[in-house]
């Protein structure tokens, strides 16, 4: 009688628990991660292209991209790679290589027969449909000279760099994204510049750099470049005339969205050890950089971090995009909540804990992805240092740590599940870039990353959820094809999710090919709203249902 | 590399900085009128011509710049430093948490956190270890354990603007902004002007949508500190959230400047970050030094306090701190010549201390200096006209140098501060050196009359 009288009310209680917080605390739901990539054929390994002399871009790893390059509805990855540095002896040459997803499952090499061999010292990566030909393009930022691939839609790639004139110039590239700046259907391209890294000085500086090498502040930092599509497939680089080449900073993970809510395109760059860039669209293309105006340019405590990457996703659930950027060991990653539908941030990392595991170490990729289906995002953080030798110069971090996943609890605050997700994540490697898709099309998000000269790792999510989801995958008409710039509401129940379709995130990388919502137990969706870039009016859905594949086009 | 300073600016609870307090309160060896009058005769005769001998000369080598000094070099002494004083003292805590601080200083974490449980293992009342073993946990992004070390510091009774500050951030970085809050909020009532505790008030208050209140915080600490680049963004951000966009507009213009200063020359022979790893090793590099040398003069081996203080010193001659410790560990040694160096050196840096122009005065009669001491304490009468330690000692020196009409003039002014049963009793001795017997008499007899 009296155990009776203790296990109802404990029922009732854990019943009124999971309801009011829209989330379920079984154990069924916990987020797991399986390792196949050798299975999966990926055998994909990043180099530094160095001999240990420590030069600025061994230090950079590099991007991948996930993209349905092939058009047959699986995502298929292009992992970036380097070229030589001095002395560096090897003959074989390094290429970017392209993995297509043949199953779901497993992945075969198809860098020589697409033609997207690249031997350039590749940094980031980003895909998009700049000539609307239902086609996923590809742009590398490199070492050097960019590289715009064309896709042929037959399972191949031209390079059009030269033709589209887009290259520019020898720099050091980071973080790209394509944008349409104003709203006239075609994408733009911007590119996120580092700094002008020279050898010569590199020498200068290094036999005097203990115990670290010569870094970022070290070089002058470069302006970034917004190249506008003419429609004719060509671009013209309008950096200066759109106000982009007024400011510079060590750029490295950008993003575009409408951070602003003024219904146009701005972007986010964030800057290593200088404050991060925030340019934001007057509508008619030109932009003004108001990083510290909306809260993003420098952490709490005022700091110019050493951030890297970044994404954004509704963090809390009030309909407004924030960011996370991760960031250099003794520095907190910084979650950006945005407290205001005009785009005003406050960062807010530690009342949401976000990163608290990764504090002593270096992070790098990041994405903010629904792993559980639970109806919040979760976020995967990528971590390690830059030096081989960082134990012995920073103890409490290696150059080998394994990667985080932070659970989203109800939208307040995050925990971290690295413990429970499974060894997959155990293997301590020093990871740079991160691409986060449904390659098996299960529902669930993978994850996919490149580590710096190591072997990169395929993840599948094998959450054992009962939870239910819905992916999204918009097609523009009179808008840009990819909808880059769309906004999306979805309504079950009480809950309501946003989300913008966001193009190049996370470490100088790009993925979120289809929009992913998980849905808890709803049942179904009341209702998908969805705003096309440029367009005030919604297009309105009702009655949808869950657990599948759906695919929007612009009526 | 910071926060070695801040650690031992709070930690007074240990033995770290008793020296620079001792010499500022207790000046050296009082000059007594037994003392005094029993001057050597030399110190009277050839006041005009000290005596040169080999006591009198400093032998100690000066440093007049800061040390050029590799990196690794000086990472490898400090340990070394660190290593030789828990050899040396294993049952000493203070040892320990000097190591701790030198391998929290060179970023290993393990070492540190092993040699803080030791120091609190040993002594677990001084608070200074539990603030770095709690700055150390939150480094390892251990917030929890962080918290609960640092109440440890509330329980012993600590109570310092850095006390509440390292709480309130650790409770923050735990995600417990009410816990937070409260916690600044006390920190403000103990210290209300503090420009931290401010800022993190301001901070929080922000995070909990109290925007006008955070508004108010933030600039009280502006008007006490000046613009920082912490508050600056701070409050950008509370008044675009009000939407005060001009006003935030003008700070940004403020605060980009700030920014801009702390970049990096990339034109520089020197690599920036090097520059700025070195600058702030060598800031650290001092206090550890300086912190060894404490180590070592409380456990009584003067010559490595006196090394160390010497190695502190040529991180930054123009560091008073080292330079005092130094003082007193030579004058514990008899070295007097070498403290007169020092000293003067001292007042090189610092010459509006009246304190260590006694002190100088003090050690020049020790060197039978008497024209070097007179000189001296009249200029630290001159510092400091309403303060009797310096007329005392003018006092005591007059009467060694039998110039009783001067010697009176001090002890007047002596007594209008202090009139003291013992000063009457020494203007009476000068009446009585003088032959002035009835004039002492009657002294002795009115202080009886009002201190039966």
């Amino acid at each position: 009688m009296n155990l009776a009288r203790w296990i109802l009310p404990t029922a009732v209680l854990w019943l009124l628990s999971s309801s009011v917080s829209g989330q379920s605390t079984s154990k069924v739901d916990a987020i797991r991660f399986v390792d196949i990539t050798e299975a999966s054929g990926v055998n994909y390994r990043h180099q530094d292209g160095g001999t240990g002399q420590r030069f600025l871009p061994e230090h950079m790893g590099a991007g991948l991209a996930s993209f349905d390059a092939d058009g047959d509805g699986l995502l298929d990855i292009y992992f970036l790679n380097v070229a030589r540095l001095p002395d560096w002896k090897p003959s074989f040459e390094l290429s970017n290589r392209y993995f297509r997803n043949r199953d779901g499952n497993v992945f075969g090499d198809f860098t020589a027969a697409s033609g997207l061999t690249e031997l350039s010292y590749s940094l980031g990566v980003t895909a998009g449909d700049y000539d609307n030909d239902g086609f996923q393009d590809i742009y590398v930022s490199n070492f050097g000279p960019n590289r715009l691939f064309h896709n042929n839609g037959d399972g191949t790639f031209s390079d059009t760099t030269d033709q589209c004139g887009v290259g520019d110039g020898i720099k050091f590239g980071a973080g790209a994204t394509f944008l349409d700046i104003d709203d006239d259907g075609d994408l733009e391209i911007f590119v996120g510049n580092y700094v002008t890294f020279d050898f010569d000085r590199h020498y200068l500086l290094a036999p005097k750099a203990y115990p670290y090498s010569p870094g970022p502040r070290d070089y002058p930092a470069l302006a970034d470049t917004l190249f506008l599509n003419n429609g004719d497939g060509t671009f013209l680089d309008i950096s200066h005339d759109a106000g982009i080449d007024a400011v510079a900073g060590p750029s490295m993970g950008v993003v575009s969205a409408d951070f602003d809510g003024d219904h146009d395109v701005d972007i986010f760059v964030a800057c290593d050890g200088e404050p991060n860039l925030l340019y934001v669209n007057d509508g008619l293309g030109k932009f003004s950089e108001e990083g510290i105006l909306a809260g993003l340019a420098l952490d709490s405590r005022g700091i110019a971090n050493g951030s890297m990457g970044v994404d954004v996703a509704d963090l809390n659930g009030d309909g407004l995009l924030d960011l996370l950027v991760t960031n250099y060991s003794d520095q907190l990653p910084e979650l950006f909540l945005n407290q205001s539908p005009g785009g005003i941030f406050e960062e807010s990392s530690r009342q949401t804990q976000i990163g608290s595991e990764v504090y002593p170490h270096v992070n790098w990729g990041v994405g903010l992805i629904d792993f559980d289906c639970d109806g919040d995002k979760d976020a995967f953080i990528c971590n390690g240092h830059l030096l081989e030798n960082a134990k012995e110069v920073e103890s409490r971090t290696d150059f080998g740590v394994r990667n985080s996943v932070m659970e989203n609890l109800a939208n307040k605050t995050f925990r971290s599940v690295s413990d429970s997700v499974g060894p997959a994540i155990f293997q301590a490697r020093s990871s740079r870039g991160a691409a986060f898709e449904d390659l098996n099309r299960d529902g669930l998000v993978d994850v996919v990353i490149l580590n710096s000269d190591s072997f990169a790792q395929v993840l599948m999510n094998t959450t054992a959820s009962t939870n239910n989801w819905l992916i999204i995958e918009l097609v523009g008409t009179s808008v840009n094809r990819d909808a880059i710039g769309a906004k999306v509401w979805l309504h079950s129940g009480e809950h309501v999710q946003f989300t913008e379709k966001v193009n190049g995130r996370g470490y100088q990388s790009h993925y979120g090919a289809a929009l992913h919502f998980g849905l808890g137990k709803s049942p179904h969706v009341d209702q998908i709203e969805i705003q096309w870039p440029g367009h005030l009016q919604k297009q309105v859905l009702r009655q949808v249902n869950v657990n599948q594949r759906l695919k929007i086009v612009q009526p | 590399m910071g926060r070695l300073l801040k650690l031992l600016l709070v930690g007074l609870g240990c033995t770290a900085l008793i020296i620079v307090v001792a010499i500022y309160l207790t000046p050296l060896p009082e000059i007594e009128p037994e003392s005094a009058v029993s001057l050597p005769e030399s110190a009277l005769e050839g006041r005009n011509a000290p005596i040169q001998s080999t006591a009198q000369i400093a032998t100690i080598a000066l440093p007049d710049v800061a040390q050029e000094i590799p990196t690794r070099q000086l990472q490898d002494e400090l340990r070394a430093a660190a290593t030789e004083l828990v050899e040396l003292f294993p049952g000493d805590a203070g040892s320990w948490h000097v190591a701790a601080q030198v391998e929290f200083e060179l970023l290993q974490s393990e070492k540190a956190e092993e040699y803080w449980n030791k120091c609190l293992g040993l002594q677990p009342r001084h608070f200074g270890p539990y603030l770095g073993m709690a700055e150390l946990l939150t480094s390892k992004g251990r917030f929890e354990d962080a918290i609960a070390v640092l109440k440890n510091v509330f329980a012993l009774g600590g109570s310092a603007p850095e006390v509440f500050l390292k709480l309130g951030e650790a409770y923050e970085n735990q995600g417990l902004l009410e816990n937070a809050l409260e916690t600044f909020t006390l920190g403000i009532q103990a210290f209300p002007d503090d420009p931290d505790l401010l800022a993190g008030l301001g901070r929080l208050q922000s995070q909990s949508n109290k925007l006008p209140e955070a508004e108010a915080s933030l600039k009280r600490a502006i008007a006490i500190r000046g613009e920082t680049q912490q508050l600056l963004s701070s409050l950008v951000v509370v008044l675009m959230r009000q939407e005060k966009r001009d006003e935030a507009a003008a700070l940004r213009t403020s605060l980009q400047q700030l920014v801009s200063k702390s970049s990096g020359d990339t034109t520089s022979n020197d690599s920036a970050f090097q520059k700025a790893y070195d600058a702030a090793l060598r800031r650290s590099g001092y206090r550890i030094f300086e912190s060894c040398a404490n180590a070592f003069y409380q456990n009584h081996r003067l010559d490595l306090a006196e090394k160390y203080f010497l190695r502190a010193i040529q991180q930054d001659p123009k560091i008073v701190s080292g330079w005092v410790g130094l003082s007193e560990v030579l004058l514990k040694q008899q070295k007097y010549a070498d403290v007169n160096a020092v000293l003067r050196r001292i007042i090189e840096l610092e010459p509006n201390n009246a304190v260590y122009h006694i002190n100088l005065a003090s050690v020049a009669l020790k060197l039978n200096d008497v024209q070097a001491s007179e000189s001296a304490l009249k200029k630290a009468v001159a510092l400091d006209t309403h303060a009797s330690l310096a007329h005392l000692a003018l006092a005591k020196l007059y009467i060694a140098t039998k110039k009783f009409d001067l010697a009176h003039q001090s002890l007047d002014s002596v007594l209008a501060v202090d009139p003291s049963p013992d000063v009457i009793r020494l203007k009476s001795e000068v009446y009585a050196a003088e032959g002035k017997s009835e004039q002492a008499a009657e002294l002795l007899k009115t202080l009886r009359s009002t201190q039966p």
